[in-house]
Formats: C-alpha cells, sequence, structure tokens
C-alpha cells in the first residue's frame, strides 16, 4: 500500500463550530474516515450532520480544529476538492430554470471525470426526462437528477445529506442499488446522513452518531449490535441515577413505566450491572437494533457516555 | 373586507425597524442644524451637512425601505400560499403592511424635526424655512413611497364592475392624462416628474393588479412570473457562454430584480441629473440600491457553492452589476449635469455669474488649478491699483489656496471690471464679452459698490430672469476628462468598501443581528461626520463646503492634469478593490443569508 493511499479521506480534528455566541452545534469531533469505508452519520435534526457534511465540501469553516479532506484543508483549494466529490444536498438546490439535460451540461463542463456513459446509463435508469425543468419537476425526481449529477462523475468521495428523502419507496430502493453498484465498481468512500436506518444498517459499514453537538458513538456496524445490550425494565422504573454511574451503562431513562437502559456489555453482565442498581422486578435483555439505539441515545436527556 | 396580517407576528418587528429609521431623520438633520447654529453660519450654508445628511437619510431610508415597494410584488411565500386566504387577500394585506410601515417614520420624522427645530432655535418658523429642503427630502421618500403604496392598495382594492375599459373611455381616458401631464410638465417641470413617475408606477401597478388571477386559487407563479423567470435554453443566444456562465449569470445579472433596479437607477439619475439633486439624493441612492444587490444576487449563488466553480469566477457576477450602475450614475451625472465638476468656488474663489439651485445665487467659477499657485502674489491692473489676495489653507490639503481674481474692499469698479474681465477668460469666456461684465457689474448701476458686494463679489440680489440666457455655461473639459473626478474616485472606494462589507467573512460575534451592525456602522459614520463637519466648519469657515473641490484639484495637479492619468486612477483603484474584494471573498464560507431591510432574504436561487 502505498503513502498516498493510507491519507484519510475525510479528517475531522478537534473540531468546533458555531453559531452565533451560544449555539455551538459541533465541539471537539474528531473522525477519521478511511478510502472505502461507507459511513452513516445519525443523529436528531440540528444535531450538526449537514454542518459537518458542509465542512468537508468547504462550505463552512471549523471555528476551532481542522477538517482535512484527500489530506489537504478544503477551504485551502475548494474547486480541487470539489471535483473529487459527489454531492447531494438535503435540498433541491439545482437551478431551478435549467432543464435536466442542462444541468448534465453544466455538471460535464465543471467535472473533468464526468463519464457521460455513466450519464445516460443512470438517466436511463431513474427515468429522467432531459427535456424537463427542475422547477417543474416533483422532488423525487428533481432529487434523481441531483443524486445522477453526484455520481456520474465518478467521485472518490460522496457526500449525501438526506439522500432518500423525497423518495418513493421504489425509488429509494433504485437509489440504494446504484449506490452500492458504484460503490463496488469504484469503491470509493461514503458518507452519509439519514433518518432512514433501514437505509443505513443496508448501505453503512460504521455509523457515527452525533448528540449535544459532541460525537457519542461513532463504530464498525457489525460491532455495534453485537457489543451492545438493551435492557428493558417493567415494574418499579426507579434507579436511573445508579444505572448511569456504572462504567458499562451508555444511557439510562425511563419511558412510561419502563425502565430501558442500554450497556456495552453482554446480556449476562449488563443484567448483572442492573440488578444490583435498578428496583425493576423484571429485567429483560436483548440485542438492540440500529433503531434503537438511535432512539435510546436520541431521548436520553443527559449526553450519553463516550462510546469507544 | 377584513384583513388580518399575516403572517402573523410580522407587523410589530417591521412598525420597529420603520420607526427606528424615522427616528433617524431628525436626528442626522438636527445634528447638522446645530454645528452649523454653534459655528455661527447662515442657513444658506449648509451645503457640507446638507450633503452628509441626505447622504445619511437615503442611506437610511433605502436601508428600511428598499425591500418595501417589492413586497405587492413579490411571490408569495409558501406559507402565504398555504394560508386559507385569496392571493388577492395575501397581497392587499402586504400593501397595508407596507403602507403602516412606511408611515411611521413619516410621523415621528416630521413631527421631531419640527420639534427639535423649536427647541433649539426658538424660531420654528426661520428655522423651518431654512431647512425645509432637508425636511423635504427626509420625509417625502417614504412619503413618496407611502403614497405610492396607498394608491396601488386603492387600486387594487377596487373591484370594478367592468374588468375592462371601452375604446371609447379608453381613448378619453389616455388623452386626458396626456394632456394633465403635459401642463405639467409646462408649468411645474420639476414637480411634474414626480406626479409622471407617480402615474407610470401607480399604472403599472394598476396593470399588475388586473392581471391577478380572480379565481380563490393560490398558484403561486404567474406565467408571467414564469416567463421573467425562464432560464436560457441550449439554443438561446447565450448558448455560447457554456451553461455554468449562464447558470451564473441568470441568478444575478438577469435576476428581474437586479436589471430592474439597476436600469431604473441609471435612468433616474440621467434623468433628474439637470436638476441638480444627483449629488445629494440621487448618486448616494444609487451606490445604495446597487450595492444592496450584492447580497441578494450572493443568496441566490447559495446553491452553486457545492459545486467545483472558484470563487474568482462567481465574483464578477457578484460584484460587476452594482459597479456598472455606480460608475454609469456617475458618468451619466457628469455628463449631463450643469454643474461643472472641474472647478472650485470656495468662498473667495467664486468671482461671478452661475445659476446655484439651492443658494439662489450666481457666480462664475474659474478653473481651481489657477487658483492653487503659492505664494499669493500681488494682483496688480494696468493703471496700478493692486490687490492682495488672502491665502488659506484647507483642512487636512498641503497646499494653500487664493483667489487671483478677488475684489478688496477699498478696490474700484474699475478694477472689479478688470478682474472679471480676467477670470472671465480663465473659465473659457472671451474678455471682450461685454455683455459678462455688464451683467455681473450691472447692480453696480443699481448704486452697489464692490465694498457692498463683498471682498468675494458674492452677489446678494440678482435678476432671476438672466438665469440661463445670458451665462450658458462653457464646458471647458472634454466628455472623457468630465467624466473621471475625484468624486468618482470617492464612489468607486465607496462601492469597494461596501461590497467588501458585505462580502466578508463571517465570524461569530455575541448577537448582533446584520441590520444591528449595519445600524451600528452607520451611527458610528454619521458621529464621525458630524465630528469632522464641526471642525471643518470652525476651522475654515465657509471653505469647507468646497474641500472635495480643492482636493479635486490637489489631484489634478498631482496628475498633471492628465486625462489618461485619471483613467489609471481609476482603473487601478478598480483593480485594486477587486482584488481586495476577492482576497477576503476566497477565505469566505458559503455566502450566508444577509438581512436587507426587512427580516432576511429567502435564499431564491436561480
Amino acid at each position: 500500500m502505498t503513502r498516498m493511499s493510507q491519507v484519510p479521506v475525510v479528517e475531522f480534528e478537534g473540531v468546533q463550530r458555531h453559531f452565533g455566541e451560544p449555539e455551538l452545534v459541533l465541539d471537539d469531533i474528531g473522525l477519521r474516515i478511511d478510502r472505502g469505508e461507507v459511513v452513516g452519520l445519525l443523529g436528531q435534526n440540528g444535531a450538526g450532520k449537514t454542518t459537518m457534511i458542509r465542512m468537508v465540501l468547504g462550505m463552512l469553516h471549523p471555528h476551532r480544529g481542522e477538517v482535512r479532506v484527500f489530506g489537504s484543508r478544503p477551504q485551502d483549494d475548494p474547486v480541487a476538492v470539489k471535483r473529487r466529490i459527489g454531492y447531494v444536498s438535503d435540498a433541491q438546490v439545482l437551478p431551478s430554470n435549467l432543464s435536466a439535460r442542462d444541468v448534465f451540461a453544466m455538471h460535464a463542463e465543471l467535472f473533468r471525470t464526468w463519464d457521460p456513459e455513466l450519464c445516460t446509463k443512470l438517466k436511463a435508469r431513474f427515468e429522467i426526462s432531459g427535456a424537463k425543468k427542475i422547477r417543474d419537476m416533483s422532488k423525487g425526481e428533481a432529487r434523481r437528477v441531483a443524486v445522477a449529477c453526484a455520481i456520474a462523475h465518478r467521485p472518490e468521495l460522496l457526500l449525501l445529506d438526506e439522500p432518500s428523502s423525497g423518495f418513493d419507496p421504489a425509488a429509494r430502493r433504485e437509489f440504494l442499488e446504484v449506490a452500492l453498484e458504484h460503490l463496488s465498481e469504484t469503491g470509493s468512500t461514503i458518507l452519509f446522513s439519514s433518518h432512514q436506518l433501514d437505509d443505513v444498517e443496508r448501505l453503512a459499514s460504521r455509523v457515527v452518531f452525533l448528540k449535544g453537538s459532541r460525537l457519542a458513538l461513532d463504530e464498525p456496524l457489525e460491532s455495534l449490535q453485537e457489543s451492545l445490550t438493551l435492557l428493558v425494565g417493567t415494574g418499579e422504573p426507579g434507579g436511573v441515577d445508579e444505572l448511569r454511574k456504572s462504567a458499562k451503562c451508555i444511557t439510562a431513562r425511563t419511558a412510561g413505566s419502563e425502565l430501558r437502559a442500554l450497556f456495552r456489555a453482554s446480556e449476562s453482565e449488563s443484567l448483572h450491572e442492573a440488578a444490583a442498581a435498578s428496583p425493576a422486578t423484571s429485567l429483560s435483555p436483548r440485542q438492540p437494533r440500529l433503531e434503537d439505539v438511535f432512539i435510546e441515545l436520541a431521548e436520553s436527556r443527559v449526553q450519553p457516555r463516550e462510546m469507544q | 373586507m377584513k384583513l388580518k396580517l399575516t403572517p402573523p407576528g410580522t407587523l410589530l418587528p417591521a412598525l420597529s425597524r420603520a420607526a427606528i429609521g424615522g427616528l433617524f431623520i431628525p436626528v442626522g438633520n438636527g445634528a447638522a442644524q446645530l454645528g452649523l447654529h454653534l459655528a455661527g453660519l447662515q442657513g444658506n450654508e449648509s451645503e457640507i451637512g446638507f450633503s452628509a445628511l441626505a447622504f445619511f437619510v437615503c442611506g437610511f431610508v433605502g436601508l428600511v425601505f428598499h425591500p418595501q415597494p417589492f413586497l405587492s410584488r413579490s411571490r408569495l411565500t409558501q406559507l402565504e400560499a398555504s394560508l386559507p386566504i385569496t392571493r388577492r387577500t395575501a397581497v392587499l394585506e402586504r400593501c397595508v403592511r407596507t403602507f403602516l410601515c412606511l408611515g411611521v417614520p413619516v410621523i415621528l420624522g416630521a413631527g421631531l424635526q419640527l420639534a427639535h427645530w423649536s427647541t433649539v432655535f426658538g424660531n420654528g418658523l426661520s428655522a423651518l424655512n431654512r431647512g425645509i429642503t432637508p425636511l423635504g427630502l427626509a420625509v417625502g421618500v417614504p412619503l413618496a413611497l407611502t403614497g405610492h403604496t396607498a394608491f396601488v392598495l386603492l387600486l387594487f382594492a377596487y373591484r370594478p364592475k367592468r374588468p375592462k375599459l371601452g375604446r371609447f373611455e379608453f381613448i378619453l381616458v389616455g388623452t386626458s392624462s396626456a394632456l394633465a401631464i403635459g401642463a405639467l410638465l409646462l408649468f411645474l417641470p420639476w414637480h411634474s416628474l414626480l406626479v409622471l413617475a407617480g402615474v407610470i408606477v401607480a399604472a403599472h401597478s394598476r396593470v399588475d393588479g388586473l392581471t391577478f388571477p380572480e379565481p380563490e386559487t393560490l398558484a403561486i407563479k404567474s406565467k408571467r412570473v414564469q416567463r421573467a423567470q425562464a432560464g436560457p435554453s441550449s439554443g438561446s443566444w447565450m448558448s455560447w457562454l457554456g451553461t455554468t456562465n449562464r447558470v451564473l449569470l441568470r441568478a444575478t445579472v438577469l435576476r428581474p430584480r437586479v436589471a430592474v433596479s439597476g436600469i431604473v437607477t441609471v435612468a433616474l439619475v440621467g434623468l433628474l441629473t439637470a436638476y441638480q439633486l444627483s449629488a445629494y439624493v440621487l448618486l448616494p441612492a444609487a451606490l445604495f440600491s446597487a450595492t444592496a444587490l450584492i447580497p441578494l444576487m450572493a443568496n441566490a449563488l447559495e446553491g452553486t457553492d457545492s459545486l467545483p466553480i472558484s470563487r474568482g469566477r462567481v465574483l464578477p457576477f457578484l460584484v460587476g452589476p452594482s459597479l456598472c450602475v455606480v460608475t454609469l450614475s456617475l458618468v451619466l451625472d457628469s455628463t449631463f449635469s450643469r454643474e461643472t465638476r472641474f472647478s472650485v468656488g470656495p468662498a473667495r474663489a467664486q468671482v461671478s455669474l452661475e445659476w446655484d439651485f439651492l443658494e439662489e445665487q450666481v457666480y462664475l467659477e474659474v478653473p481651481t488649478r489657477l487658483l492653487l499657485c503659492s505664494p499669493p502674489q500681488q494682483v496688480r491692473a494696468p493703471w496700478g491699483e493692486v490687490f492682495q489676495p488672502v491665502p488659506f489653507r484647507f483642512f487636512g490639503l498641503p497646499t494653500q489656496v487664493h483667489n487671483p481674481y478677488g475684489v478688496g474692499m477699498a478696490n474700484t469698479i474699475a478694477f472689479a471690471r478688470w478682474q472679471v474681465g480676467r477670470a472671465a477668460e480663465a473659465a473659457g469666456r472671451s474678455h471682450s464679452d461685454e455683455e459678462l461684465k455688464e451683467s455681473i457689474l450691472g447692480i453696480a448701476s443699481a448704486g452697489y459698490r464692490p465694498t457692498e458686494l463683498g471682498s468675494d463679489l458674492q452677489l446678494s440680489e440678482v435678476d432671476r430672469s438672466r438665469f440661463g440666457s445670458s451665462f450658458v455655461e462653457v464646458p471647458r473639459l472634454g466628455w472623457f476628462r468630465r467624466v473621471v473626478n475625484l468624486r468618482l474616485v470617492l464612489y468607486l472606494l465607496a462601492w469597494g468598501i461596501i461590497a467588501k462589507l458585505y462580502l466578508r467573512s463571517r465570524k461569530p460575534r455575541r448577537g448582533i443581528g446584520s441590520l444591528g451592525q449595519v445600524q451600528i456602522f452607520m451611527q458610528a459614520i454619521q458621529g464621525v461626520s458630524f465630528l469632522a463637519l464641526i471642525t471643518l466648519v470652525a476651522e475654515s469657515n465657509k471653505a469647507g463646503r468646497d474641500m472635495i473641490q480643492v482636493a479635486e484639484a490637489w489631484l489634478d495637479q498631482m496628475l498633471g492634469g492628465s486625462t489618461l492619468a485619471w483613467w489609471s486612477l481609476c482603473v487601478t483603484l478598480v483593480a485594486a478593490l477587486y482584488y481586495w474584494i476577492l482576497r477576503g471573498f476566497r477565505r469566505t464560507e458559503t455566502p450566508p443569508l444577509v438581512g436587507v431591510g426587512y427580516g432576511k432574504s429567502a435564499p431564491t436561487p436561480f
């Protein structure tokens, strides 16, 4: 492996960013994404997912720390960095007065690695009408054009901000297949944010969870579910504070009459820890799904214990 | 029809901002008037204060009201469109809101202005007379906008039973309107232009009003808007530009609001410059209007920022239109203005006659460069009568100025006649132009003597029937030289600074909104200017008002009087400013939404 290939595609180092003095969106973010990784960025609305993606593009600058893309700061030579990136925004940002054909022509002008054949293939696959103007398209149609534009220049890094929002289930599946094909063909790196946890489970090899402006979780998807245990207790839902003191407890809360706690431990270890701390009469452990992890981390009122 | 202001909660902030704008009207004017009062000057010497005031007033009025006339014409927001009201009602509500917002500063401005005068001067009536023009300007602009909005409101609220005029009615109304406007133009050329402009605007609004769909639907886009926003297709005349350039062009220069605003600004300056209001109102307003387009276009380009388009490629599209508008406005003004730019009329250099719109005096201006020779030498007439010019220094300039054509208190009429002849010759008039000399000294026959005219021959009484007939200004400079002057240089500098401010890198600050920042900035300028005004006035008495002209003459001397050097200076200045803006712009993030007037402009890309 050459030295160049060891350079991380994306690297966040102690990044802090705020919008206005009191609003700290990202705080001390450290993240390294290597070539070929597919990273799902999770978090509640306003957690800073879009901010992180925009920082990778150089559209926003860190107020502290450093962001490096392909080894260099994106704001130093933004054009060169952006040429290697495919980006699908969470909003419709394509020129609405242009037809799809003109939008593709514009991207072909701007990206030197534009692949006309791939573009033709994608247009056929997404059933994009070249003559139709963006403003006359539905949200899903415009999103398909955006996805095709992002992929057709075979980017080394694909940034997808809520890519499947606006897609119907069939289009969503189509999009996922295209993304996976692109991944297998080019070995690109993908950083994407999504609230569709099924998509994340299907596409991502690693998940990063943002909570309270910090990274609450950064772990390969496979090991994530294996290493975590979700405990649901009924009866007397007390002992949350005691549970949180446990070194293996990531987060604990009460939901109605239930006690819910997420442990980085095996089922038996989790039960042992919980039994000592909680007065709940019945504790049932299970392996959490990604959705469970998301909800537990999101619903927790206190900052989850950082997981390594 | 019962109207509720929508979206809810927008009226109060809008009103409060309007009130802030209104408060600045008397504050600025009061400061200027008070400064002059303390310096013991007469009201008609208040040009600097007036000029500075007008700049601030225009700036603030523009800042606060600029978006207002467009509110009734802009597309409905998604929120408005989603509300259970007709489109007609939504537009009416906007008009009401605009009307209320515009009325507040008028009442505040006029009321406080009058109260201020009465308190400071104790003789309200005379002070009112003295400051009636600033009042007219300060209150007139929002008043005119209020009137326009009210007119649109009335027209729009009226639902005619017969939607179209018949042919006979159309001819009747059209002919009588044309005759009425013609009559106004004949008798009141200045005011009729305002009336004409009002009629055109109102008529245009009326036409728009009729094109709104009557059905109770809330279609967001009309066909007209769609046509206006239609982008260039591949086969269009712009296809040679390439798709990316067409997109950038369409998002900036060819935006209807940008194009129309630019054309209207330049046209207004061109049309009204002959009325000599340009320096006080039109040019500052043009500068404001043009630069206010920069954040609008920057917002529109937000969508392209994720694409590999360099900032250097985007910047010309962002700042180019405003630069064109400012430059064209100044060029038009210099071309058509009756005022001779390249000349100076410091108090002791005013020799004879030219109509001055504001002071209602006449004086001929002589080329400044002739006045800058130093030290002043004694002027001796062929028969031995002498005059010793008194030199004085302008604030901040390393040059002494004196008037070699002046007349002393003890000089004779013959000496004055001889001096006027020399000045006329220097100003491009023939030495033997008896008409000129007689006109200037004609008042001697009424019993005046030079001593009564004052040491600088300023005339206190003139025959207004002579205006424009006896003393036609003789152009002394070619067009290429006339259009480049110190004012152009200063305006270009102002353009560069404002553009830089709009496109600067935004680091988080402690809760200061964009509008608040601008207001604090403007207040600071106002304070500094006020101090400068007092200093200037106190230091050099009447001379302060001519500082710009003297500075221009000084600069002209430095440039060797070369037209090429002036052009080079302007081009170099623009290039330097452009590089300065670009350097900062390269380091900025995606241009954030910048507040212009009310609230933040919504990102409406392309």
